[in-house]
């Protein structure tokens, strides 16, 4: 009796446990499972993955929305870009591609070598004119099928995209990541060991600082086109949005799978943790893609970050040296993948007491305060701010934006401040009060 | 004098239930029942509060020419966005550039304010039916994500925006 009535307290406890809603934020029904930052990776045991195309709506921050195609696995509703695949170094790839579509679709997987189409080379396809239709066989419009399957063979960062009309059919979304991971090392972004003269180092990252930033861009007046089954000129073409992941900021810095973005299942916020050389020691890696038609000159602000791969190739010289390289602004060609590690370091170690600052500071009257200032300028410490000025920071984070370079790409529709921006959030070393 | 005792009878019901049983039973239900719902609404989950409800402030709209969509909590908590829909560009032609102009968001939890914005989508003039958003630093985490928050502008305000 006692024990069932203490039974039935537990329940009824637990119960209200379930209705005590969550502080990690809203997100969309199926998406419970993703990390609110970073990589979310479509994987499973045998590499098969079955890919349909989709047609959708996806939402601009100003308050648009336009029509898109993309990849879905499975069953699964529209989503933009389509699933982040990951697999293992080694793994036979299957892919099957199902087309819902009015057109017909292929996928190409630049990168990759010994692509089978149904079991037979994968070649571009010709008419009876010999015109080039196809970058590689199709699933027939309006339910058509093909099956994709490769090895693969090296490590990297690629892309996987639509192979037919790419001029059209890339730009309405039929894109996507693909993650290579070393089979002996899946915390490593390559294999290779690299000499940096007397030092040797590997690409091994911190496994939950780990991140995809895939780079668009829309031409809305070719979606609306597409949808209303019009001609489209592609001398006419001309992008008013620029998307990070399938989003343009603000909502780049919104978390994975958050609710109000159901369609749009990637954030790209780079929340990392300072470089410590116990806690710490692994630097973030990100995983960065183009499928826009001209370069995008991403610059992260702060620390430089080092690129260590381009198009899914390790930089390093035939005699192991080191070809890395830190670069102030990223330029990503059209259809080109780059991956950098970056390490937010207190390089002088700055400390209120122990080692502050060398600067005297001006009187009050001569200062004006930046919206992103805490009070102090050391990382973690928050200070007293002028009246009326509110505290600033959560928890003494730093925040760095990180945008790209052609100032024309970080707007919406003519409106400044949006398209390719996001953010790296750094927090102050563990344990934090951070929310 | 016959002493008439009022005897308590038992009166049965057309289906031979004591009735009196019958409402004892019934006032014990309605207490225990009021007790439990007394019990829920003081130890129960708070009234139900949707993410993403963004009511209607007929002043806002008259006063300022917006209308408030969105309001959300980003950038792994750390930032909080408010968004608007321009609906009388010549009214919202200053709205957010002064103090008496700018939205702030309070937590109705706990009366926290958020008022420090970062960035926002902005052009040389704001155009009709465009949508445009304002950052702020989630101050102390004050605003919540599920939880209502009132958005205040100059001397009008919109209670009980539940934020995504
Ligand atoms: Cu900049």
């Amino acid at each position: 009796m006692r024990s069932s009535r203490l039974s039935r307290i537990v329940l009824l406890l637990s119960l209200l446990l379930l209705v005590v809603p969550r502080s990690n934020g809203i997100v969309t029904a199926g998406h419970e499972d993703m990390p609110p930052h970073g990589i979310v990776c479509t994987e499973n045991p045998t590499a098969t993955f079955t890919l349909t195309t989709q047609e959708g709506t996806i939402s601009l921050p100003d308050g648009n929305r336009v029509y898109m195609w993309g990849f879905s696995e499975g069953g699964d509703p529209f989503q933009h870009p389509g699933p982040t695949l990951c697999v293992t170094e080694g793994d036979t790839v299957t892919i099957v591609l199902n087309n819902t579509l009015s057109h017909d679709v292929s996928i190409i997987f630049p990168g990759q070598e010994g692509v089978l189409a149904d079991g037979v080379p994968s070649e571009p396809v010709f008419d009876v004119g010999g015109n080039l239709t196809s970058f590689a066989p199709v699933a027939a419009a309006n339910g058509g099928a093909v099956t994709y399957s490769f090895v693969a063979a090296k490590p990297g960062t690629y892309l996987y995209e639509s192979g037919t009309e790419p001029g059209i059919q890339v730009n309405m979304g039929l894109f996507g990541a693909l993650v290579v991971r070393p089979a002996a090392h899946p915390n490593w972004a390559y294999n290779e060991i690299v000499a940096s003269g007397a030092v040797t180092y590997t690409t091994e990252f911190a496994p939950d600082e780990e991140f995809v930033l895939i780079f668009s861009e829309i031409d809305p007046v070719l979606h609306m086109a597409v949808e209303q089954g019009l001609p489209y000129d592609m001398n006419n073409f001309t992008p008013r949005y620029w998307n990070i992941n399938g989003r343009s900021f603000p909502d780049t810095i919104a978390p994975n799978g958050a609710e109000w973005l159901p369609e749009q299942p990637y954030g790209s916020l780079i929340h990392i943790n300072p470089y410590d050389v116990d806690t710490h020691p692994y630097p973030a890696l990100i995983r960065i893609l183009s499928v826009g038609s001209e370069s995008f000159p991403h610059h992260p602000h702060g620390n430089h970050s080092r690129i260590i791969a381009r198009d899914g190739s390790v930089l390093i010289d035939t005699d192991q040296s080191d070809l890395s390289y830190e670069r102030f602004t990223v330029n990503l060609g059209p259809g080109q993948t780059v991956d950098e590690m970056f390490a937010w370091t207190d390089v002088e170690n700055w400390h209120p007491i122990d080692n502050p600052i060398p600067v005297v500071i001006p009187q009050l009257q001569n200062l004006t305060f930046g919206t992103f200032y805490s009070g102090s300028p050391y990382l973690g410490q928050t200070d007293l701010l002028p009246v009326g000025h509110q505290a600033l920071n959560s928890c003494g984070e730093y925040y760095h934006i990180a945008h790209n370079h052609a100032l024309q790409q970080i707007t919406a529709w003519g409106v400044v401040l949006s398209g390719h921006i996001t953010f790296t959030r750094i927090d102050p070393p563990l344990p934090n009060n951070c929310q | 004098m016959e002493k008439t005792t009022a005897v308590v009878g038992t009166w049965h019901g057309p289906l031979g239930i004591a009735m009196n049983r019958l409402a004892l039973a019934l006032g014990l239900l309605v207490i225990l029942s009021g007790g439990l719902f007394a019990g829920w609404r003081l130890f129960g989950p708070q009234p139900k509060w949707v993410p993403g409800t963004m009511p209607v402030s007929p002043e806002i709209e008259e006063k300022f020419g917006v209308r408030f969509t969105f309001l959300a909590v980003t950038a792994d908590g750390g930032m909080v966005e408010l968004r608007y829909r321009v609906i009388d560009e010549g009214k919202a032609a200053n709205f957010g550039h002064y103090s008496e102009t700018a939205p702030l968001v309070i937590s109705e939890d706990d009366g926290k304010i958020i008022d420090v914005t970062i960035m926002g989508l902005h052009n040389h003039r704001v155009e009709p039916a465009r949508t445009y958003y304002v950052l702020y630093r989630n101050t102390e985490g004050a605003i919540k994500s599920g939880r209502p928050a009132t958005i205040a502008v100059g001397d009008l305000s919109l209670k009980h925006v539940v934020s995504w």
